[in-house]
């Protein structure tokens, strides 16, 4: 967490003044109204499509703006490079760049940063050489780390303005309809670009699969694309989608899988009815494929699945174990083609997903959410930012609204990984706080957080090996032996926030 | 560090295993520590050696540890079975 | 028998990734292996590690060691590193005569003198891998009160036998059928081979539950994935525990009005049916407690 230290260096930091630290409970509130959305207008006729030298001087972009990027198109994104290059060859400079991620493709970014085209950034996570960037300090001030819900917050309450927003568009007809589902590019759900299509100044359309006639699939739409540009590709299919993702075969991994299955099946949450979210990745695949055949098994059908979806989600609603699924990201083929052809299968913006701040956003509706993390802590704080060193390397993506949302979360994490323990007294970088997570499940045992004495009663006689939160560290630090412990600079590289805008953790700078 | 033909090797270069190379002889106890945890656990790993090598008394030796991060039974295991072959020779059985 | 056995786990004696993982699947034993998985030039390595690693991280669960056969050079110095860690016993393999047995059975004495562990608490088990093994099967059996349970190490049965491998195991029927009937003669546990083909689910699970159907109490595994599926084969029914719990209850009326005649339902109960019953109610406790 942070402390009054901390919240003084923040509150140095140009457009961070009025930054809060994070506090537990229920401490959010909405109490301005949402941002005013630009009003547009375009003379019947209006032509949209442009080059992009055309469209950069059309809208009027120009040192110290804002732009932004989804990053639906995951590993094999060209979109913002491209871009990017355009802007710089314009001697445009000291821009912000605003992701809703960046993976180790965006790295052929760097000569962009270090010659000061680029200065700030927000995003969800940042790795390889741009997060080695970051975390040196290079940046013109510190990076901000948002969640899905929060990034969409900041959109919608004025907080992060953007001036214009380039959307990645697998599928774009002549008026500015826009799609992720059609095309070579396809990426699935564009629920990331949603708030900024929304509420951006400009919104600029960039596509290499053009139509010409009006889209009969319209996830983003004409009333909210200026401009669009078309370019060879938005990216590479290889990247884009994965192959499928394999249950784990790495017998420890089926374990804590198994485990966690058993865990839910005993709580009152696997019911008829129920709605769940279970990540991506291996382990998560293995629990949902043990959780299906004890649906199976008992004749049940849950109402809906949240968050994203591959091959096997789309599986289990095919078979009819689930009604409905709302989906703000896909991850391949058989996700995309479900997405386009079953109405079933439903698109979400990143905003309806996870921002706190509306009527409810369908995380709320979960009840129960299976997610990993990099570290754990005895507080059940949880880590996906950062590595046991403090390097960046993963996401804080939609975990903390995930876990805020759901009835009852359920972190799977491998109590050790090789001699590395992940359960630690404290968490390298907090980003999901332990008042929303509910049980561990690791190899070696499953530990309740003893805020939920409810979810412990339901387990009692469950021949589940139930522990304390205590007993699991000690059975970690007896295996990785005495650990030294590292020391962190307290210059700020980054700025990590809870979903309601809070400053829950920051990043450290090292010279990498 | 300077090996001669003399020296021992045990263990492996399995992950979440080690390899140690340890000549008895030259002055004093040199110990190299080489492992993919150093920052953390470099500390815990010498500490292992040491033991060991006191165990034997054991006061002028080369040690080369190359760690994948091994745990600390295995570190004491490996060190203690260079140690013995550094001794008794590598005899079958 | 005082315990359970339904698996015994295999693990590398050579091999720390694997040694540190192996209590997590759950196995009601595990054997860290001196013996096959071991390279020659690494007998000493593995008893040093086998030796540290149970002296700071022995798990909860019965603890066996395969030592080398009896006619390599490494068996003594096995036998004498291993005994004062006291496992629960010393799994000898190429088991052929009584008097292997009892030579092993003095060799532990020894070192248990010297450690002072009172003589006979570290027992052995028999891996019988020969034709005359397999002949003998009652005399290994039966050569000590250390001996608790014998198997069959089917790959070197076949090369001694000049036997082809089947997919369905037929030609090692005899000598599984005949281990399980002399190991309960002997009154020790008979434990199942090790089906090796860990790949093939389905195949194992008919191995396990035939083996089982021939009077085997326990099974050796070398692939974690195994154990789940060897302890779901001897898991009662509910159907089978709950007679099982009539029986005992009948058993505890006769005891307590001191008739000597068990009744249940009409119909005498006499003392393999009361065991039976015992170890049934055994596995089911296990499988509550640990699944």
């Amino acid at each position: 967490m942070v402390n009054s230290s901390v919240m003084e260096k923040i509150h140095a930091i140009p457009g961070c003044e009025n930054k809060k630290a994070f506090a537990e409970g229920e401490t959010i509130q909405a109490t301005k109204k949402m941002a005013a959305r630009p009003l547009k207008y375009a003379k019947l006729g209006t032509k949209k499509v442009h080059n992009l030298s055309y469209i950069l001087d059309a809208v009027g972009l120009q040192d110290g703006m804002t732009i932004s990027f989804h990053h639906a198109l995951r590993n094999g994104d060209v979109v913002m490079c491209h871009i990017i290059d355009a802007i710089a060859k314009k001697g445009i400079k000291d821009l912000t760049l605003s992701a809703s991620s960046l993976s180790k493709v965006q790295d052929c970014l760097l000569p962009y940063f270090e010659t000061g085209v680029i200065t700030r950034i927000d995003t969800s996570g940042c790795r390889s050489k741009l997060g080695n960037f970051v975390q040196q300090g290079k940046l013109a001030q510190p990076a901000i780390f948002r969640t899905h819900g929060g990034r969409a917050r900041a959109i919608e309450t004025g907080e992060l303005h953007i001036d214009v927003a380039f959307i990645a568009a697998p599928c774009c007809d002549r008026f500015g309809n826009i799609n992720g589902v059609q095309g070579g590019s396809a990426c699935g759900s564009i629920g990331y670009a949603m708030p900024d299509a929304q509420y951006a100044d400009h919104v600029v359309a960039v596509t290499d699969n053009l139509m010409d006639s009006v889209l009969d699939y319209v996830s983003i739409p004409q009333t909210e694309v200026d401009y669009i540009t078309e370019i060879d590709s938005i990216g590479d299919p290889h990247g884009i989608t994965t192959g499928s993702i394999r249950i784990s075969n790495n017998p420890a991994e089926l374990i804590i899988s198994q485990y966690a299955a058993e865990l839910i099946a005993a709580t009152e949450y696997f019911k008829n009815g129920m709605v769940f979210q279970f990540g991506t990745g291996g382990m998560a695949i293995a629990t949902a494929g043990y959780i299906r055949k004890k649906m199976l098994a008992q004749h049940m059908v849950a109402d809906a699945g949240v968050g994203g979806v591959s091959e096997f989600h789309v599986k289990m609603l095919n078979e009819g174990l689930i009604k409905a699924f709302y989906d703000p990201q896909d991850f391949d083929l058989t996700a995309i083609a479900s997405l386009r052809d079953n109405s079933k299968h439903m698109e979400i913006s990143a905003s309806a997903y996870a921002n706190p701040f509306s009527a409810a956003p369908y995380v709320n509706i979960l009840d129960f959410t299976v997610l990993s993390a990099t570290e754990m802590d005895v507080n059940f704080n949880v880590n996906v930012l950062t590595d046991s060193y403090g390097k960046l390397m993963g996401a804080a993506g939609g975990h903390p609204d995930a876990a805020a949302g759901a009835k009852m979360t359920v972190i799977t994490m491998p109590l050790l990984r090789g001699r590395l323990p992940m359960l630690l007294d404290h968490v390298t970088t907090v980003v999901t706080p332990g008042e929303s997570v509910d049980v561990l499940v690791t190899e070696y045992g499953i530990a309740v957080n003893p805020r939920r004495q409810d979810i412990l009663a339901c387990l009692k006689g469950k021949r589940l090996p139930i522990k304390s939160i205590d007993e699991l560290k000690y059975i970690a630090d007896s295996l990785a032996g005495r650990m030294t412990p590292i020391e962190f600079s307290d210059t700020i590289a980054g700025i990590v926030e809870y979903r309601d805008g809070t400053v829950i953790d920051i990043i450290h700078k090292f010279n990498i | 560090m300077d090996f001669s033909s003399k020296a021992v090797v045990a263990g492996s270069d399995s992950k979440n295993d080690l390899k140690i190379t340890l000549e008895v002889g030259g002055s004093g106890r040199h110990v190299e520590i080489q492992s993919r945890v150093q920052e953390k656990f470099g500390e815990a790993i010498r500490e292992d050696v040491i033991t060991i090598l006191d165990e034997y008394q054991i006061k002028d030796v080369q040690v080369l540890v190359e760690d994948l991060g091994a745990l600390d039974y295995a570190v004491k295991a490996r060190v203690e079975t260079a140690v013995k072959r550094a001794l008794y020779g590598q005899k079958e059985g | 028998m005082n315990s359970l056995y339904r698996t015994m786990f295999f693990v590398p004696g050579n091999a720390p990734g694997k040694m540190t993982k192996a209590a997590i699947y759950g196995a009601d034993c595990i054997i860290y292996d001196l013996e096959d998985a071991v390279s020659i030039h690494e007998k000493d390595a593995a008893r040093d590690l086998v030796r540290h690693f149970l002296m700071e991280h022995r798990p909860d669960c019965r603890i066996g060691i395969r030592i080398n056969a009896q006619d390599t050079s490494y068996y003594d110095e096995d036998v004498k590193t291993m005994v004062p860690l006291k496992p629960d016993f010393l799994r000898l393999p190429k088991s052929e005569t009584a008097a292997d047995i009892k030579n092993l059975d003095a060799l532990i004495t020894t070192y248990e003198q010297e450690a002072n562990i009172p003589t006979g608490t570290i027992k052995i088990v028999a891996t019988i891998e020969t034709a005359l093994g397999v002949y003998n099967a009652f005399q290994i059996a039966s050569a000590s009160k250390r001996v608790l349970a014998i198997g069959l190490g089917s790959e070197d049965f076949r090369v001694d036998m000049h036997m082809d491998r089947t997919d369905d195991g037929q030609e090692i029927l005899f000598a599984r059928n005949l281990i399980s009937l002399a190991a309960h003669a002997a009154s020790v546990m008979p434990i199942d081979y090790v089906y090796s083909n860990f790949k093939n689910a389905g195949g194992f699970t008919a191995d396990v539950t035939f083996g089982k159907m021939l009077g085997f109490m326990g099974k050796s595994v070398i692939h974690p994935n195994q154990i789940p599926l060897v302890h779901a084969v001897y898991s009662p029914t509910d159907k089978e525990i709950e007679e099982a719990e009539k029986v005992m209850a009948a058993y505890k009326t006769a005891m307590a009005n001191a008739s000597g005649v068990i009744a249940l339902d009409g119909k005498m109960i006499d003392k393999p049916i009361v065991t039976r019953a015992k170890v049934t109610l055994a596995y089911a406790g296990e499988t509550r407690r640990k699944g």
